[in-house]
């Protein structure tokens, strides 16, 4: 499966022409979404706002204190899940394997929506020091204890194995989603109705202060990431073989794991749950470009920046004045495409 | 559009003239995010400066062909700005939080009432967009006509020392039904309109309804949401929770809407009347008493099985 299309364009020239291409698509993209939403601006108006020419305060708003974070934070979040997806698939040497198996996502989870329902009595210090950053605080806690726990669970006497990892993910994702739905019983109206959208995931209402702690962690994961694209490919071809080597693969599934839940605990905190994009980014790439972590690790990344910023101007245009679910889209969109990638590459193998 | 522009312009003089201390800024693009707002904008006749509303603002029926600006609690920063408004009015669980913050740094003129949202709390809501609006005469009228109901509800509640146990059901579809019970504005009405609300003992907030806990209820009265048409007794008389209840006995059963009752708007002084007038069927309202607007509870004579 993970060898699916590597057929496909095999000539090395083609691969690396992948990679600029998806670039150039990524900041063509970014000004696309930049003038597009429920006030439209034109390419030169953008232009003079960001060189501070335009003056107009209410344009201003516009664009350093609403699109641009979100769109930085679209770019950067859909990397940084296509990113972890792309080095979990690898890590359990399965296609399905996304970031949600090491009990990120439901961590997460678990943390928002205690902060959201239990904040104002039980936490109520933690709440209203915190404020608006009491709910992904909350959640980047969750997620991070969560993953220790499940960590600490699989890394038996010195062993970190992918079953146990597995296992381990299992059984504590089916626990915390029992105390979800146990604080969901014990909510009121309005918080029911946060945590549901939480759970929905959005892009929307972040400022750079916000988003600056989450980005800075995606980012520095997704590089460290990027640089274990060589250890990957060995890995591949089987943990006793990437040993002969003479690579050392329990720190390489240890940095696999602890990149991903920072990186995926960080995004999923401030944005909620989006899913499939994690999941659907390198597989399109790995269609297209075959198994090779050092051209499908930064396609992905590109790929899943991509697919992120699209599915969020579509969410934010498409029934102004209202906003879809952003979650709603990637997978709504992302769904059926992935369909007929696979269907067309079972098409051209076969013949 | 001239008399609309002439409107304006003595609109405007008008406020001028009149209010001394309030502020002469009158929001012409209003966006509302909370029903009862728009509902007690539309009672002022003023319906036409409002640019977009909220998903839960479903009466008038007209209000929801206005630009929808989506769920009250998930609106969305450029959407509201896309309309250009010169007024946000939101009801206090306007949201989410981030949002709210958002558009605050983008200079927009908004308001968000943090008053509490109650039954007694309803004419002081009217007065205070009345004030927001420009035009607090509407808004004197408009809650003084409120102490007919008020009036009304008195005159009910004291023909009657019975209290009847009521309980509230927000879903029958689904087989679990969920009921209110304490801190639910479903459970202040109830109390209001001179009745106990049985769940509110056990139960906070709300919350499924276990079969057997329902037996044990036994309430004299059910109330349910639904629209008018619906048929009540027949769904609840069905559910093993209700069959051998009092209520379903007899048939006691009756459906409100759920703008209308729960809304906090003008409409709910006379929906607790309705309410206190159907579990009170002995009371008699004033004579000079009229409903005036359409009722929604549905008797329950012609169903027999």
């Amino acid at each position: 499966m993970l060898a699916l299309g590597s057929t496909l364009l095999t000539e090395q020239k083609q691969r690396k022409m992948a990679i600029p291409c998806l670039f150039l698509a990524c900041v063509f993209m970014f000004f696309i979404a930049l003038s597009k939403g429920g006030v439209n601006l034109s390419l030169s108006e953008i232009v003079a706002i960001i060189n501070q020419l335009e003056t107009d305060s209410f344009k201003n708003a516009i664009i350093w204190q609403i699109r641009l974070p979100r769109i930085v934070l679209a770019m950067v979040v859909g990397a940084g899940l296509a990113a972890c997806g792309c080095a979990m698939q690898a890590i359990f040497r399965n296609p399905l394997a996304d970031p949600g198996l090491i009990g990120v996502s439901s961590g997460a989870a678990l943390g928002a929506v205690t902060t959201i329902v239990l904040g104002s009595s039980l936490f109520a210090n933690f709440s209203s020091t915190l404020g608006v950053y009491a709910v992904p605080v909350g959640a980047f806690i969750g997620c991070i204890s969560v993953c220790v726990f499940i960590y600490r669970l699989s890394a038996h006497s010195g062993q970190f194995t992918i079953i146990s990892l597995l296992l381990a993910g299992i059984a504590v994702n089916a626990i915390v989603g029992s105390l979800i739905g146990g604080l969901t019983l014990i909510s009121n109206e309005q918080q029911l109705r946060d945590l549901t959208f939480w759970s929905m995931g959005s892009l929307a209402g972040n400022h750079f202060a916000m988003m600056l702690p989450s980005l800075c962690i995606i980012v520095l994961s997704v590089v460290l990431l990027l640089r274990l694209a060589k250890p990957l490919n060995l890995y591949l071809l089987g943990e006793a073989q990437a040993k002969h080597l003479g690579i050392n693969v329990t720190r390489l599934k240890k940095q696999v794991f602890i990149c991903t839940a920072l990186c995926t605990g960080a995004a999923v905190s401030i944005t909620g749950i989006i899913g499939f994009v994690g999941f659907i980014a390198p597989h399109i790439v790995r269609l297209v470009l075959g198994p090779d972590h050092r051209y499908l690790m930064p396609a992905s990344i590109l790929g899943g920046a991509l697919l992120l910023s699209f599915a969020d101007l579509f969410a934010r245009t498409v029934m102004l004045p209202a906003e879809l679910p952003i979650g709603l889209i990637t997978s709504a969109i992302g769904g059926p495409f992935f369909l007929i990638m696979l269907l067309k590459t079972y098409q051209q193998r076969s013949l | 559009m001239k008399p609309l522009f002439t409107y304006l312009i003595t609109l405007t003089l008008l406020t001028f003239a009149c209010s001394s201390n309030s502020a002469p800024f009158s929001a012409q693009k209003i966006v509302v995010s909370g029903g009862s707002i728009t509902e007690i904008i539309y009672a002022f006749n003023e319906q036409h400066r409002i640019v977009g509303v909220d998903s839960t603002s479903v009466f008038p029926s007209a209000a929801t062909k206005k630009p929808q600006i989506g769920y009250v609690r998930k609106i969305s920063t450029e959407g509201i700005l896309s309309l250009s408004p010169d007024l946000l009015l939101g009801e206090a669980d306007t949201g989410p939080q981030k949002v709210v913050e958002q558009l605050k740094s983008t200079g927009i003129n908004m308001t968000i009432l943090t008053q509490e949202d109650n039954f007694l709390g309803i004419e002081a809501k009217i007065k205070h967009i009345a004030r927001l609006l420009n035009v607090p005469k509407k808004g004197e009228q408009l809650a003084n006509s409120l102490a007919i109901d008020r009036a009304a509800l008195n005159t009910v509640l004291q023909q009657s020392t019975y209290k009847p146990r009521v309980l509230f059901i927000l879903n029958v579809r689904s087989g679990q039904p969920i009921v209110a019970g304490a801190n639910t504005s479903a459970n202040e009405l109830i109390n209001a309109a001179g009745a106990i609300n049985i769940a509110a003992e056990h139960i906070q907030n709300w919350k499924p309804l276990s079969t057997e806990a329902a037996l044990a209820l036994n309430p004299d009265a059910i109330i349910t949401m639904g629209r008018h048409g619906d048929t009540p007794l027949e769904s609840v008389s069905k559910l093993a929770h209700f069959k051998f209840s009092n209520a379903v006995k007899n048939k006691q059963v009756y459906s409100f809407d759920g703008s209308y009752l729960l809304g906090m708007g003008p409409r709910t002084p006379q929906a607790v009347v309705e309410l206190a007038s159907v579990l009170h069927p002995n009371a008699k309202l004033p004579a000079t008493y009229k409903f005036r607007f359409a009722k929604t509870s549905q008797p329950n004579i012609e169903l027999s099985e």
